[in-house]
């Protein structure tokens, strides 16, 4: 099994969309655990790659999910990406509290790019 | 070599690491990666190390941890594997986590990559913007008023 073959496989699944340089700096940027700086001093999780981030996000409530949006630009674009959402966790008092939210997430859709909302909020 | 297998049924492979570092591992546990799984397809000679070229030895042994539990499924409740997940989960760093969370990427181990992005978020979830930033390190780059812009344009996200 050559390497070549690892790499080419690599490139694609690994290399983030915004880092334009070789696959090599990459790694020496990103998968190296003794590179220089420390974890009290770098944000990696910014760095993820879109899909990873677009995943954590993903994980997270609307709400939740909205709020990553202020933390600083580059989670603003993440959650700009995400096209879909779940509200799964809702836990609101009241109908009406349930449905304010539900409202002003589709309101903000064009904003923040949702394209679909479902929610399995059941209880009445 | 890190292995720890008695299984006598399957058979061995061995992975290189990034750092040259080697591990000897059950076929079904080195399965668990469908990367690899897809390299041993067109594999002529199974004795040669497999090289997972842009993953270091120390995160390569935390990935294999992950696949020996998960290959061996029967001897585990789903409960226990859950338990065990979360246990294996929490006792990562964050510096660890990110990697591994590349590496599952890279390596296509679904579960892992659920395991690792639901850590993560479970870290967001219940936190301000400022303890979020705090958490993960993440400098706000953003001025006063564009941030005062954003909170303005999606109150209901920022409401208690």
């Amino acid at each position: 099994m050559s390497r070549s073959i690892w790499q080419s496989v690599g490139a694609a699944a690994l290399q983030p969309s915004f880092f334009s340089g070789t696959l090599e700096q990459w790694h020496n940027n990103n998968l190296d655990p003794g590179h220089v700086q420390t974890m009290a001093e770098i944000d990696r999780i910014s760095s993820l790659p879109d899909d990873l981030l677009s995943e954590i996000v993903f994980r997270l409530s609307v709400k939740e999910a909205a709020t990553t949006c202020v933390l600083s630009k580059r989670w603003r674009d993440v959650f700009a990406l995400i096209t879909r959402l779940d509200i799964d966790d809702l836990r609101r008092d009241t109908l009406d509290k349930h449905n304010r939210f539900i409202d002003n997430a589709l309101r903000s859709q064009q904003q923040i790019g949702l394209e679909l909302l479902r929610t399995n909020w059941v209880q009445m | 070599m890190a292995s720890t297998s008695t299984s006598t049924l399957s058979r061995k492979l061995i992975l290189k690491s990034s750092d040259g570092e080697k591990f000897e591992v059950d076929e079904n546990v080195a399965m668990q990666s469908q990367t690899i799984k897809h390299m041993i397809e067109d594999l002529d000679d199974i004795n040669s190390p497999i090289p997972v070229s842009i993953v270091t030895g120390t995160i390569l042994s935390k990935v294999i941890e992950y696949c020996k539990k998960h290959a061996t499924e029967d001897s585990d409740s789903d409960e226990q594997l859950k338990q065990w997940d979360k246990e294996y989960a929490n006792n990562m760093d964050l510096n660890t986590l990110y990697y591994l969370l590349l590496a599952a990427n890279y390596m296509e181990i679904k579960g892992l990559l659920e395991l690792i992005t639901q850590c993560v978020a479970d870290m967001i979830k219940g936190k301000s913007p400022e303890e979020i930033r705090a958490h993960f390190n993440i400098k706000n780059d953003f001025t006063p008023q564009e941030e005062a812009n954003i909170r303005n344009e999606n109150p209901w996200a920022f409401e208690n």
